[in-house]
């Protein structure tokens, strides 16, 4: 049996969903009780929250704040459009499928209305509000130190985007502003659970698409013939958390690249061919050959990309899309000085 | 414009070069001006293939076809047939 796909964001209604009586119609409105606690002990699990409600934005985002709780809804919507334009803004914004979204309202009608748009979203009446901390697709096997830190990361993203839009000016001046940190080290047993999540979250920047368990990879972590490195970054905005992987098998003549990752979250920043090139001058250091693995998944050629301009060269390709990689190491590029590289 | 001017004017736009206001040359590697990431070698692979139409397959991601302009150029009259 395959389990159900965890809950990565919940969608709040306002009007008598989080609050007893309707904003707009009288001066006070009251939280449910409790209701507090529950969006609390979700977002310490890593998961989202955000709204989608009829009134008047600065009306409601007013209450919000009163209540002490306007930082947690991540781009609320609250105007007067259709709730199922507002998921469907939302997954956009978010970058998540509509079936890890859970949309919670008091009125039938939205909730049939949302279904209508999106089968996936699961709908839930207000009056189940207390019963979500208990839901199985709100819990999580595990919560990775990067799950507890999901929230803030997003809300720095949108910053760090909103600063990047409007910068005009050279593109190394503006890489310069951002103060970035990239650091490289074995990983440890803590990583372990983000290491796992990583390689089933990542398709775009991955170099196999091969997953790994908790337990293959504390095998890595333990044998003399492998090496694991996890990656880091943070930058002026804050914490990127734990963004890259790479596992090297060591033979005697050579290093192979066994995998090689990055998330999403730092596409645009070109830190994947700092790890590279940190490999790079490893295998030299070592005198040793540097081979690397890349299967083709339909989804990452951006990798092959990465690769080939590090001055990777395929060696050997079979039918199904596997191909072996080597590089000679007799170019590496150094770090760019608006990245601070540190190896711990 | 002609393609080597069109690809010298997209490197010194999306490169993140070390020296701004370097002279490049038609000639001149690119890696020597400028720090070449992953998102500068994916934006100039899909600039190659939309200006110039054609697809850049998995044989041809090789790092000699993108060291210099000129190096690209003829690449992209390779790949058109002239």
């Amino acid at each position: 049996m395959t389990r159900a796909k965890e809950i990565k964001c919940v969608v709040w209604d306002l009007d008598g969903t989080l609050w007893d009586g309707v904003l707009a119609e009288m001066d006070s409105v009251t939280l449910k009780p409790g209701v507090k606690e529950v969006i609390r002990t979700l977002d310490a699990r890593g998961i989202l929250h955000s709204i989608a409600s009829r009134n008047d934005y600065d009306d409601a985002m007013h209450k919000l704040t009163e209540f002490g709780l306007d930082g947690y809804f991540l781009y609320p919507r609250i105007g007067w459009n259709a709730k199922s334009v507002a998921i469907a803004k939302l997954c956009s914004d978010l970058n998540i499928q509509t079936d890890a979204i859970m949309f919670i309202d008091d009125d039938p009608m939205e909730r049939d209305e949302v279904k209508s748009e999106h089968p996936d979203v699961t709908c839930l009446d207000a009056s189940q509000y207390n019963t979500l901390p208990a839901h199985p697709r709100l819990n999580p096997r595990f919560v990775t130190e990067d799950a507890r830190q999901r929230r803030l990361m997003y809300l720095a993203d949108t910053k760090r985007k909103q600063d990047e839009d409007s910068y005009e000016g050279p593109k190394k001046e503006f890489l310069a502003s951002l103060k970035m940190q990239f650091i490289i080290s074995q990983a440890k047993d803590e990583d372990l659970r983000r290491a796992e999540e990583l390689t089933a979250r990542t398709n775009q920047l991955n170099t196999t698409g091969r997953t790994y368990s908790y337990d293959d990879l504390r095998t890595f972590i333990s044998s003399p013939k492998h090496r694991l490195l996890v990656c880091e970054m943070n930058d002026k905005y804050g914490s990127y958390g734990k963004i890259g992987l790479a596992l090297i098998e060591i033979a005697e003549d050579r290093f192979h690249l066994r995998l090689f990752l990055m998330s999403c979250r730092v596409m645009s920043r070109g830190v994947g061919t700092v790890l590279l090139s940190y490999i790079m001058q490893e295998a030299k250091k070592a005198k040793k050959r540097l081979k690397a693995d890349f299967r083709n998944t339909g989804r990452n050629r951006m990798m092959h990309i990465t690769f080939a301009f590090a001055n990777f060269r395929a060696t050997e390709s079979d039918d199904s899309g596997n191909i072996v990689l080597e590089n000679d190491l007799s170019v590496i590029q150094g770090y760019p000085s608006y990245i601070d590289v540190q190896v711990r | 414009m002609q393609p080597a001017e069109k690809i010298r004017e997209f490197i010194s736009k999306n490169l993140a070069v070390y020296d701004e206001g370097a002279v490049f040359g038609d000639n001149d590697n690119i890696f020597a001006l400028g720090f070449v990431d992953s998102p500068f070698a994916i934006q100039l692979i899909c600039f190659i293939e939309e200006e110039f139409q054609i697809k850049v397959a998995d044989d041809d991601l090789d790092i000699e076809n993108f060291t210099t302009v000129n190096r690209v150029v003829e690449f992209v009259r390779g790949k058109k047939g002239l």
